[in-house]
């Protein structure tokens, strides 16, 4: 396989901004605990798209951005995508062949582990307990799969990205 | 494989480092100088918004907050009257006794951005950042009290931690007897609790909890929490004591970032403001 040279590799950051801006848009508090894990959705869709582009140390990258943000220790997130985008790395061909709902349903089973990752980190490092509803991302995530899909998969083949 | 264990190794080495190393504080800082923007960009709309609505208020709607907001000055500077009084007799007292003299606060207003973070923690972002002189650990008080600490920053926005965050600890004592605890946040807005109390502690409900300046964060005597409830259970060691934050954090828009022991320039600057209005009024 010939590597194809890089064209339209802008659009993958100007993708992965939007999905931070998404993540940072001020909603009630009774709502929050539901907003989708929009970088995680952004993160699995170019690593199944584009797999010899978005690996994961770009994932790791993401990973850190959210450690901030959300003011993790650093490293936190980034070990939680690390393992995710792996995953995702490993599973791209089947994954490719699945119907829309079904790779919702594959989505929910990949950020399972990423969630109960992240739950394990944060209860070792400040020993703070949260439960279940740190789950509750995972669902509205497989949730609004489809959609993020089709919108990023409109974007790379309009930019026709490589 | 190989990637996935360099990744994994970097992040277990970074989780480690956090907080141990200076290093580690630069890289967060260094990422948030690229995620600022960002955060910035999404605070434009609702700052838009708010401009948009000062824009359009009526002048009678003016007039009359106007008419308000100088009542308020004037009360609030007839009580600063009494206070200054009171300060240079504090200071004579201290002064008397041999104890250490209070120190004059620099302050800055900063506004928190409209951005939203972790659901699960008490997390503000300000627009102030290190270009500011903001530091990390700085206190950070709204019109009422005590709201929380800086806890990272940037170049021009840092990130504050509220009291009522699960990780969030103050030392504090009862305004009323100097009785000193320590009151930790809860995860819910509203609420707070004193940990280790002993059940004969002299704290009754309705009691206001100001900092003890033990720590060396915040400054001695800020107003922090409120004693809502008491719980004695002669089984426990400790009391069951329930506050509520004093100030409003569920709607804090302004801010205050305290300087301790920087005096300040405010009080000077104030009388040469005003004289200088007066001269041109004169004129």
């Amino acid at each position: 396989m010939t590597i194809q040279p890089a064209t339209g590799r802008w659009f993958i950051s100007f993708s992965l901004i939007w999905l931070f801006v998404l993540a940072m848009i001020p909603i009630p508090d009774n709502l929050a605990l539901f907003r989708p894990g929009f970088i995680a959705l952004g993160v699995i869709y170019w690593c199944i798209a584009l797999p010899y582009r978005f690996g994961i140390f770009q994932a790791l990258l993401c990973g850190l951005f959210i450690d901030v943000q959300l003011n993790y220790p650093l490293g936190c997130h980034g070990l939680a995508m690390s393992i995710l985008a792996y995953t995702c790395l490993l599973i791209n061909h089947q994954f490719r062949m699945f119907a829309l709902w079904q790779q919702a349903g594959v989505v929910f089973l990949l950020l399972l582990p990423y969630h109960l990752i992240l739950l394990w980190l944060l209860q070792l490092t400040k020993g703070v307990d949260i439960g279940w509803d740190y789950f509750i991302p995972a669902v509205t995530s497989a949730a609004i799969w489809p959609l993020i899909f089709m919108i990023l998969r409109d974007g790379r083949r309009r930019f026709k990205v490589t | 494989m190989g990637h996935l264990m360099l990744a994994i190794s970097i992040s277990l080495a970074l989780i480690w480092a956090d907080g141990r190393y200076a290093i580690v504080e630069y890289a967060r800082s260094t990422l948030h100088a690229v995620l600022s923007p960002v955060q910035l960009f999404v605070n434009t709309p609702f700052e838009l918004a708010d401009w948009l609505d000062e824009g359009t208020t009526s002048r009678s709607e003016l007039l009359q907050e106007n008419a308000l907001l100088r009542d308020k000055v004037m009360i609030l500077e007839s009580q600063l009257q009494r206070s200054v009084a009171l300060e240079t007799e504090n200071i004579q007292l201290r002064n008397l006794l041999g104890a250490v003299k209070r120190s004059d606060e620099k302050r800055l207003v900063a506004e928190v951005l409209s951005v939203d973070s972790d659901p699960f923690s008490h997390l503000v972002t300000l627009n102030r950042g290190r270009l500011n002189g903001v530091f990390k650990g700085q206190p950070v008080l709204d019109s009422r009290g005590v709201i929380g600490q800086v806890v990272h920053t940037s170049e021009l926005v840092c990130q504050v931690l509220l009291l009522t965050d699960r990780v969030h600890s103050i030392p504090v004592r009862v305004s009323r007897n100097g009785v000193r605890a320590i009151a930790v946040g809860t995860g819910k807005l509203d609420e707070m609790v004193l940990q280790h109390v002993p059940d004969t502690a002299d704290i009754i409900v309705g009691d206001i909890l100001i900092t003890s300046g033990l720590g060396q964060r915040f400054p001695d005597g800020y107003p922090v929490a409120e004693v809502v409830s008491i719980h004695r259970d002669p089984g426990k060691a400790f009391a069951d004591i329930v506050l509520r934050p004093i100030a409003q954090l569920e709607r804090i828009k302004q801010v205050l970032l305290l300087w301790p022991n920087i005096p300040s320039e405010l009080r000077a600057d104030e009388m040469n403001n005003a004289t200088a209005n007066e001269q041109e009024g004169e004129l």
